[in-house]
């Protein structure tokens, strides 16, 4: 999993923006994380098209940033989880 | 700032009606008297390539409504409505125009509500689009986040479901004309644990229109009247993974204080208000980050009936976007429309004794950016 820090403020954010979100900086260096927490996590039913019917969306902290993955078990809060960027989307287990 | 001195709205609900026949019926009483002196239109509207593969609604508007005014099309998603009112308003203060028709319009019943959730989802960036993050999933999240940190009873947010539903059988506009009590909400089934179906706007069709003008051309008109007080807009983030909080909606706050602050009213001398209830917990977020109660204390509210008609605080008497209905881009101008009605004394059975001053809070997306409007003057 590779998150981003900024090279001015140290912000570390999951996803890529073109200025940083907390103090507008544009250098950011990659680093590689493995594993987070989940903090949350909720079942969803018949929801969005290219989904199955029931997965479960979990809010995952990592290196004080957050992200949000899809799952197909209920994962427990605080369980340590694996995330992919694949091709259908944020995945973590 | 303009006043708004004319209002239409069609029933909110599944509609046979095309999107232009929706956004006709509903400017048909305004046209009727003031053909002569609208000359801009404005078309709120987020979705209509989407769901009625049209694009550039406002031209086929003034054509279908034989109106030779220039024209613009506003989309914000889910705040539209507050933007075109923005957008609106503006034309007239800067004299661009003397009387602005403007009509929010969606038709979503093409769609089933598969591909409704695919369709409004698009709103999200693509990583929490594809993380499988919906509207419903969102409203979800801040479920549990506001009981976790405020310590709320669950029942306080099925409560606004019942209370708009109550509202809305008075309003024979709303989506939904039948109460409901707390044991439906609850037994209706899940559609993002914990939230509950009846705690979630339907997928409606239905359009809203009002006619904003100058204020001297207000004060030359006859009939109802309400000035625009004050608009202040705000933005937040659009990743809400990003977000420092849930629990309160940096854009809402944002907003409303500075349309508090252009204007000589402060959240304790609003009459009427209508808040952006997509889902119901939105409804107590909102009434705290506007500033009607401290926050955390919004569901203690509810609880004890003050923000229902004829309580301390009424919320959302015209069933809220939970129970009047959600068609996109009509739903801020329906705002408008119930709270004109509050302060002309035309609301009928849900009127709120003596309102003088109203509030709308106009909200895209999950607060990614919000439109607060303040109607009225100080006593």
């Amino acid at each position: 999993m590779i998150q981003h820090k900024c090279n001015s403020c140290g912000h570390v954010s999951t996803v890529e923006f073109f200025y940083c979100t907390n103090c507008n900086g544009n250098e950011f260096s990659e680093i590689e994380t493995s594993e987070g927490s989940v903090i949350m996590s909720l079942q969803l039913n018949a929801t969005a098209a290219p989904f199955p019917d029931n997965y479960y969306v979990n809010l995952v902290e990592k290196n004080g940033t957050k992200i949000f993955c899809r799952s197909d078990r209920q994962l427990e809060k605080g369980e340590s989880v694996k995330i992919d960027f694949g091709e259908s989307g944020i995945v973590c287990y | 700032m303009a006043s708004i001195i004319s209002t239409g709205m069609t029933k909110f609900g599944k509609r046979p009606e095309s999107l232009l026949r929706l956004a006709a019926e509903s400017s048909e009483n305004i046209i009727k008297e003031f053909r002569n002196d609208i000359d801009f239109l404005i078309a709120s509207n987020a979705y209509s390539g989407e769901y009625n593969d049209i694009s550039g609604l406002n031209n086929l508007l003034t054509t279908y409504l034989s109106l030779d005014v220039p024209s613009m099309r506003v989309d914000n998603t889910s705040g539209s409505g507050g933007s075109a009112i923005t957008a609106a308003a503006a034309l007239v203060d800067s004299g661009q125009a003397k009387a602005v028709l403007v009509v929010g319009a969606e038709k979503m019943n093409t769609r089933n509500t598969k591909e409704s959730s695919r369709i409004i989802a698009s709103l999200l960036p693509d990583p929490e689009k594809g993380a499988g993050l919906t509207l419903p999933s969102l409203g979800a999240f801040l479920t549990r986040a506001y009981i976790e940190e405020f310590g709320a009873e669950r029942a306080a947010i099925s409560k606004v479901s019942v209370k708009n539903r109550f509202h809305a059988s008075m309003n024979p506009y709303a989506h939904f004309q039948k109460p409901i009590t707390l044991q439906d909400v609850e037994n209706s089934k899940i559609i993002a644990d914990p939230l509950h179906l009846l705690e979630y706007c339907p997928i409606s069709d239905g359009a809203a229109s009002v006619l904003v003008a100058s204020d001297d051309f207000a004060q030359s008109s006859e009939g109802h009247k309400v000035h625009i007080n004050s608009i202040g807009a705000a933005t937040n983030i659009a990743y809400i993974s990003e977000r420092k909080t849930l629990t309160t909606i940096k854009s809402v706050k944002e907003a409303a204080e500075k349309a508090f602050k252009k204007s000589s009213l402060n959240p304790d001398e609003i009459d009427v208000v209508e808040l952006h209830d997509m889902t119901a917990i939105l409804e107590i977020v909102e009434s705290e980050d506007i500033g009607l109660f401290e926050k955390g204390e919004g569901w203690k509210a509810v609880m004890k009936d003050q923000t229902m008609l004829g309580g301390k605080r009424p919320i959302n008497t015209s069933g809220g976007l939970n129970s009047k209905g959600h068609p996109i881009g009509a739903s801020g101008i329906a705002q408008a429309v119930e709270v004109f009605h509050q302060l002309t004394g035309t609301a009928g059975e849900r009127q709120i004794k003596n309102a003088k001053t109203g509030i709308s809070i106009s909200m895209a997306g999950f607060g990614n950016n919000t439109t607060a409007i303040l109607y009225g003057d100080a006593r």
